[in-house]
């Protein structure tokens, strides 16, 4: 066959046509491209007007003052508030990326019902009604118990939540964040008597014990905690803070410490205790502090002296005799010192022994409510809310046993209390600045035991995990368009109230949440409408702030300068607040962004000791140390070493990455791509073994693998890092992943699916200390 | 390009990496005011996400002798670029006031100066950035939005230095010290990062060079970098 | 009639354009094409139009779509560029090095050599502008090209390189094209006799077409050595570790020769087969040809093994580390491949006699190209995969789309070969004429002013 170059041309234009319309030109983009259809941004012009507004950042309970910056009418930066006491012009990448956060394609724009099991969008009218009516009716039917409440906010937002749950009649008002709740408050709770938490005045400490992980990446207050180091290490002339840090591994903190013990994960609270016993025995304690101000302290000291012998506890914890000794006698003789403990909810923190254990040894070297050690910090003396009636239905369904025995880890006890553990069942569940599937890890178990509940409520503003399975979704205005108060403290202990106040308009046809639960406590009608009669919560801000102004303490924010000049004119008795009326303070606080009052006085014992006996109250941790005591509770996990069961031979070590528990904001990208940067990972699902292991196991950085234990498995990446000890296996733990988002989590907090939830009312049997896993490859 | 009489400022920045928590404020800082595209996962996976500032680990030592440290890493504005002498349009230039700065409507996209950068501090638009939904709307209007295909860094806020001195000259006065700060020195928590003139003996940033403790990355390339690095660790 | 005068007359006799001579040969491929020809065409078109499609598809979407990332900035692209660049070095280089040392059995191989040349510039050019991200704003090199830059040196010396190669490559040509339109009607005819520019074969039109030969072969060496040279200053005018090398000019330089011969060998080995020219393209070519590639073999050898062993000797920690990424690490399969291929496998070829046939050249240039390809490949990405600061976790492996282009890029370099071998004889047909029937005579003439003449004078004048 003789082609011809007739024919051959003709091919070759028609392969030139077919290639120009080749179907690839179209549908080959990179794959690096976000999956949905962007348009190109257009900023805004320039030279367009430009305005700054003062408001405080919502991110996360930090309580960092910032400055919104719009331009036409957009929101194109925000940068610190220099006049905020808690972060003097600082931010953190949360806040910076607020922007994000108002703008994220991943918002909810309107109310959703789920219906034919899909959440579509509906009205408020409709939406209200429909959770007035279930509410209504569990309440006449005498269920008002069987409503529970998973608060994740602070302030008036809370206490308005609680108001509603108090007059409908429920007990079960649940701690719902993942921060600042569980360990050194409770700790502190049971041993000094008080509700606030612990402010840790680092910028005065000479020497820093940190156990745990995470005080420097994020822990209280990311900013405030941030601060007060670079002040102990070069801002101050009383010389450099020593920091070491105890922690099972090389963490961010740990790096930045001047010295990292490793230790086994879950015995922190075993090696303070081991510390106690050298302080001791060496005779380095604090001997007029305990005998001031300490309870029941012979019998701990007898405890701690029998039971923590360094040979013991460096079998337990891995740390040598000699550190044990040396660490000792270096905190003991710094004045003043400080031990920091784990800070956080979630698996993989301490449990509450180990927070007591650690309040004690602060105890034992005086560095409690002392300059330079734990504090505890006064409220904002705001006015409280106006009493309120009740009525029969709403007594009785307060008396009914409370789920979680009241406790702050709310997720976990609702888990514990679904799976069975519970005396009654749980018809309707509001989830309310809190998304507790996502703090249980967001894995099967904790789905299955959510579903239970016929009905969850949502006020997220994202589809974050609770969201995608509730039955009705209320969103909430992103933190930059709404009105809250934000009553915090600095780490030197003096109350602050930040305030928030819009910057923009609300995008969306959102509401914001504490108005829409007085609303919908309105259409229940009776008691509970008595309690939230207010429309407004700038309303609701501001009979509260009254009992500031009539307190006449403080001052609004203002230069640094100025923190010395109120402080010398409050301690000898004078006011010194830099505003008149009313209507001057509040005006005043939202253009500067809050309130604070920089005094904290070391002689108010009463207010800070709130035991029986007006001391602090060693009996709580000697009594759970005590494994043949009276208590019918399981014994302390710090008493018994555990076993590892056979097939599995690394300890898991759980770490919270803090910045992606971030409030209400949805996947930020910016925060995605930084978590983990400094091991070179991000976005997917990681864990972390050190070198030996890695070549016991035959398996190499970068690896495929599969993560099982008694309870789950996953699958994630592996990372080969040298800051991990033999023996141990460390997983970050995040938020859940959406799929279906512009930015999709993949870093699930499927790490959580290795153990279990706590349970118990004091939190022992912190399972993230017995999980053992093995690996290999997937 | 503007042009400033012989004894103008020359702009550095020290950062103290006693008083540094890497907590990463100062990237995102700078991605946000500097309209970086956010990375996607994927981005991410293929090591392209653009980090003006960036966080460098430096991961040494076995198990228990570990040590790790972590850098902030801006575009060190080197007074010796090797990035300059390599770039054959023009597109990133050195002016009197020391800022190594990008012409973005130049750049033909061959990134020389991206292999030559000893640093890597430099970054390229793989594909036309996108800002999914509504996140355009964030844009900071300042700051030019750059196409695909052109080589981008940092510029040590340099947009920030022209609204400054567009300022100070329609009020008719000189550019006062303080009055341009980067977004990372402006950021940073514990203000471990400090931006000023290097020439002025009184600025906080020349104090921070004469400490003992200073160093520069990469000093003996002969680049003369302008940020400098205070060691952590006693003085 | 003076003796330059009497060569010029049965020059210009053995030239006269005549039908029916020997060399028919190497006018049939011209005048006839078979089937082969279209089959072979439709098949290179396809893969270049799919190269084409892939850069279509990469100037819509942006270089996102190769492999390409930080810290590796420059891959593929760049390794063909410099590769391309190199094989360019074949033909020019040693058409010219050949002609000026009178080598005589050059006469078969400088025009397949010179086309070479011509050609691949394009394609090394071409491998430059897909690397750029803006290629719209080309202009800019002229328009704000900045001459501190070695890419500027690369632009004048490769564009200079490529008007006198083509210079080279049209002048010789030119009597060939005569016989041509000679022996062509219609289109064609008139396409030929366009290009002759009047050529009728005079002695005078001989003498001048010599000296412009001359000339531009003694112009060419200095601006090819120059090319390759500017091409290695691209890598060694940074500081980065292992391409801040003093060596990289001559290496570069070599490496081009290197793998430029070995282009020539395969292209001639291919030419011979397709158009039966077994008796111009004669084993004694191969033969000589592979001599040369011994030679560079051993001289690649001799400048990868100094820059080796001085960068481990010097131990500098950020050498080293590319060093061992290319010794133990992840391209020591690439780096071995290549030292096999560029070493191990033509010296052992080569060295025979026995084994420097035709067959074993083919081979060896084989080997040869992949591995000087390799050798591209390990000098861009090792440095950039080891950078100075840590923080990046560097990979790198080509797309389709880089693959896809590179495939097209070698299709449509030999779609373009094929045709010119249809346009033009592959071999020139006045230079074989010249060889046979003059250039015999001034070789024995040559030869016999070598020694002594045993007239009883000296230097031509009486003892």
């Amino acid at each position: 066959m003789t082609l011809r170059r007739r024919d051959f041309l003709k091919a070759m234009q028609t392969a030139a046509a077919a290639a120009a319309f080749s179907p690839l030109l179209t549908s080959c983009r990179g794959p690096d491209r976000p999956r949905s259809r962007v348009a190109t941004a257009v900023p805004p012009p320039r030279g367009a007007p430009e305005s700054w507004v003062v408001s405080t950042c919502g991110a996360c309970p930090g309580g960092c003052g910032i400055r919104a910056r719009l331009v036409a009418g957009r929101l194109v930066g925000i940068a610190g508030n220099p006049l905020h006491p808690v972060n003097r012009g600082g931010l953190c990448p949360l806040g910076i990326s607020g922007a994000h956060a108002v703008y994220h394609p991943d918002r909810i724009r309107g109310p959703l019902r789920r219906s034919g099991g899909e959440l579509r969008p509906t009205s408020w009218d409709e939406a209200l009604s429909t959770l007035t009516a279930r509410l209504r009716d569990l309440r006449q039917r005498g269920l008002s118990h069987t409503v529970a409440l998973l608060d994740g906010t602070r302030g008036l937002s809370r206490d308005v939540a609680a108001r509603f749950l108090g007059a409908y009649g429920s007990p079960n008002h649940l701690g719902g964040r993942p921060w600042n709740d569980v360990t050194a408050t409770e700790a502190m709770r049971a041993m000094q008597g008080v509700e606030t938490g612990a402010a840790y005045d680092l910028e005065n400490a000479r020497f820093i014990l940190a156990f745990g992980s995470g005080w420097l990446e994020g822990a209280w207050s990311p900013v405030g905690a941030a601060r007060a180091y670079g002040i102990a290490r070069r801002g101050r002339k009383s010389g450099r803070v020593q920091v070491v840090q105890v922690e099972p591994r090389l963490s961010v903190s740990a790096a930045h410490a001047d010295e990292w013990v490793p230790i086994q994960p879950g015995t922190d609270g075993v090696l303070a205790l081991g510390l106690m016993h050298m302080v001791l025995r060496e005779g380095l304690e604090n001997r007029q502090f305990l005998d001031q101000w300490g309870f029941g302290f012979d019998w701990l000291r007898a405890l701690v002296l029998r039971d923590y012998h360094p040979d013991a506890v460096s079998e337990r914890t891995g740390v040598s005799v000699a550190n044990i000794i040396r660490l000792a006698r270096q905190f003991a003789s710094t004045r003043p010192a400080v031990a920091v403990g784990d800070d956080r909810n979630g698996p993989g923190v301490q449990s509450v022994e180990s927070g007591m254990a650690i309040h004690a040894l602060n105890a034992v070297v005086g560095a409690v409510n002392s300059p330079g050690g734990v504090l505890t910090p006064p409220g904002v003396p705001l006015d409280p809310l106006p009493a309120f009636g009740s009525d029969e239905r709403g007594a009785r369904g307060r008396a009914a046993p409370p789920l979680g025995g009241g406790r702050a880890d709310g997720p976990s006890a609702l888990q514990a209390w679904l799976e069975g553990a519970g005396s009654y069942p749980v018809n309707l569940l509001v989830a309310y600045g809190s998304d507790p599937l996502a703090m249980l890890g967001g894995g099967e178990r904790a789905r299955v035991a959510l579903r239970k509940v016929p009905f969850v409520v949502s006020f997220s503003a994202f589809l974050d995990d609770t969201a995608r399975l509730a039955d009705l979704v209320l969103p909430d205005h992103a933190w930059l368009e709404r009105w809250q108060d934000d009553p915090t403290f600095t780490s030197r202990g003096f109350p602050v109230l930040g305030l928030r106040q819009p910057v923009l308009k609300p995008r969306h046809d959102t509401r914001h949440a504490a108005e829409v639960l007085a609303e919908v406590g309105r259409g229940v009608g009776g008691p509970v409408a008595e309690a939230l009669p207010w429309r407004d919560f700038q309303e609701v801000m501001k009979l509260s702030a009254r009992g500031i102004h009539r307190s006449g303490r403080g001052a609004l924010f203002d230069v640094p300068e100025a923190e010395a000049w109120v402080e010398t004119m409050e301690r000898n008795g004078w006011r010194a607040t830099n505003f008149g009326s009313f209507e001057e303070f509040w005006a005043g606080a939202t253009a500067r962004g809050g309130w604070w009052d920089p005094v904290y006085d070391f002689g108010e014992r009463r207010r800070v000791l709130r035991t029986p006996s007006g001391k602090i109250d060693f009996g709580p941790l000697a009594r759970s140390l005590d494994p043949r005591g009276t208590r019918k509770e399981p014994a302390s996990a710090m008493a018994r070493a555990p076993a590892a069961p056979s097939g599995y031979p690394l300890k898991l070590h759980l770490y919270p990455l803090l910045f992606a528990f971030g409030d209400d904001q949805g996947p930020l990208p910016l925060v995605q791509d930084l978590l983990g940067r400094e091991l070179q990972e991000s976005w997917s699902l990681w864990v972390e073994i050190g070198q030996s292991d890695a070549r016991a196991l035959g398996l190499e950085d970068g690896a495929r693998v599969k993560v099982e234990s008694e309870e789950g498995a996953v699958e994630a990446r592996l990372k080969v890092y040298a800051g991990v000890q033999p023996g141990v296996a460390a997983m970050p733990v995040g938020p859940g992943g959406a799929p279906g988002q512009a930015w999709r989590r993949a870093m699930p907090g499927q790490a959580a699916a290795l153990v279990g939830p706590r349970h118990g009312p004091t939190g022992s049997a912190s399972a993230a200390g017995d999980a053992w896993v093995r690996i290999r490859r997937a | 390009m503007n042009e400033r009489p012989k004894a103008g400022p020359r702009w550095g920045m020290a950062i103290d990496l006693d008083r540094c928590t890497a907590c990463q404020a100062c990237s995102t800082a700078c991605q946000m005011e500097n309209n970086i595209p956010p990375p996607t996962p994927e981005a991410a996976a293929q090591r392209r996400a653009i980090r003006w500032m960036d966080l460098v680990p430096y991961l040494e030592g076995e198990f228990p002798r570990v040590k790790l440290r972590l850098l902030p890493r801006p575009c060190m504005h080197c007074d010796n670029p090797p990035c300059i002498k390599v770039c054959p349009v023009g597109a990133t230039v050195k002016g009197q006031d020391g800022i190594v700065a990008q012409v973005y409507p130049r750049c033909i996209g061959c990134r020389y100066c991206t292999t030559a950068c000893p640093y890597t501090v430099r970054y390229f638009n793989w594909y036309e950035p996108s800002w999914p939904g509504d996140l355009g709307q964030a844009l900071n209007p300042d700051v030019s939005v750059r196409p695909k295909g052109v080589v981008e860094k940092c510029t040590f806020c340099h947009h920030r230095l022209q609204k400054a001195r567009d300022l100070a000259a329609a009020e008719k006065r000189e550019l006062g010290p303080g009055e341009y700060n980067t977004a990372c020195a402006e950021a940073c928590p514990t203000q471990a990062i400090v931006f000023g003139d290097l020439d002025d003996p009184h600025s906080e940033v020349a104090r921070m060079t004469r400490s003992p403790r200073a160093f520069r990355l990469l000093e003996d390339l002969g680049t003369e970098p302008k940020v400098i690095y205070l060691r952590e660790g006693e003085a | 009639m003076s003796q330059r005068a009497q060569e010029a007359e049965v020059i210009t006799t053995a030239l006269r354009p005549q039908h029916g001579s020997e060399d028919e040969a190497l006018i049939a491929p011209v005048l006839r094409t078979t089937w082969r020809f279209w089959a072979m065409g439709a098949v290179l078109a396809a893969v270049a139009l799919w190269g084409v499609n892939a850069y279509l598809v990469q100037f819509r979407w942006g270089l996102g779509v190769t492999g390409l990332n930080r810290p590796t900035y420059w891959g593929i692209y760049i390794t063909n560029f410099v590769f391309f660049i190199g094989i360019s070095h074949a033909g020019t280089l040693i058409s010219a090095i050949l002609r000026l040392a009178r080598a005589e059995w050059r006469r078969a191989i400088t025009r397949s050599a010179e086309v070479i040349t011509v050609l691949v510039i394009f394609f090394g050019i071409g491998s430059i502008l897909i690397d750029m991200g803006r290629p719209d704003r080309l202009l800019n090199i002229i328009k704000h090209g900045r001459f501190q830059s070695p890419l500027l040196w690369d632009v004048v010396s490769v564009s200079t390189y490529l008007t006198g190669s083509t210079v080279y490559l049209f002048l010789p040509l030119i009597p060939d094209i005569a016989i041509l339109r000679d022996r062509t009607s219609g289109f064609r005819h008139r396409f030929y006799r366009a290009l002759a520019l009047g050529w009728t074969g005079t002695p005078r039109q001989h003498r001048v077409l010599e000296i412009l030969i001359s000339i531009m072969a003694v112009v060419v060496i200095p601006i090819a050595i120059s090319v390759h040279t500017v091409v290695s200053f691209v890598f060694a005018m940074t500081i980065q570790p292992m391409w801040h090398s003093a060596i990289f000019g001559p290496y570069f330089v070599a490496g081009a020769i290197f793998s430029g011969i070995a282009a020539l060998i395969l292209a001639m080995a291919i030419i011979r087969s397709v158009y039966r020219l077994h008796d111009y393209l004669k084993p004694v070519h191969f033969d000589y040809l592979g001599v040369l590639l011994l030679v560079m073999t051993l001289l690649w050898f001799y400048f990868t093994f100094s820059e080796y062993l001085v960068t481990f000797y010097g131990s500098e920690p950020v050498h080293m580390a590319v060093w061992w990424a290319k010794i133990a690490g992840p391209f020591a399969p690439a780096f071995w491949t290549m030292v096999a291929c560029c070493f191990v496998i033509p010296l052992v070829i080569l060295a025979n006699r026995r084994t420097r046939t035709v067959k074993g050249t083919v081979v060896a240039s084989s080997t040869v190209l992949v591995g000087m390809w390799l050798e591209r490949w390990t000098i861009v990405v090792p440095s950039l995969s080891n950078p100075r600061l840590p923080g990046t976790e560097p990979s790198y492996f080509p797309t389709w789309v880089e693959w896809s282009i590179f495939a097209g890029a070698a299709a449509m370099f030999a779609l373009l070969y094929m045709i010119f071998t249809k346009v033009f004889p592959i071999v020139s047909i006045w230079e074989i004429r010249e060889g046979r029937e003059a250039a015999v005579a001034e070789v024995v003439g040559r030869v016999k002013s070598y020694l002594p003449s045993g007239d009883g004078t000296v230097g031509g004048r009486a003892a």
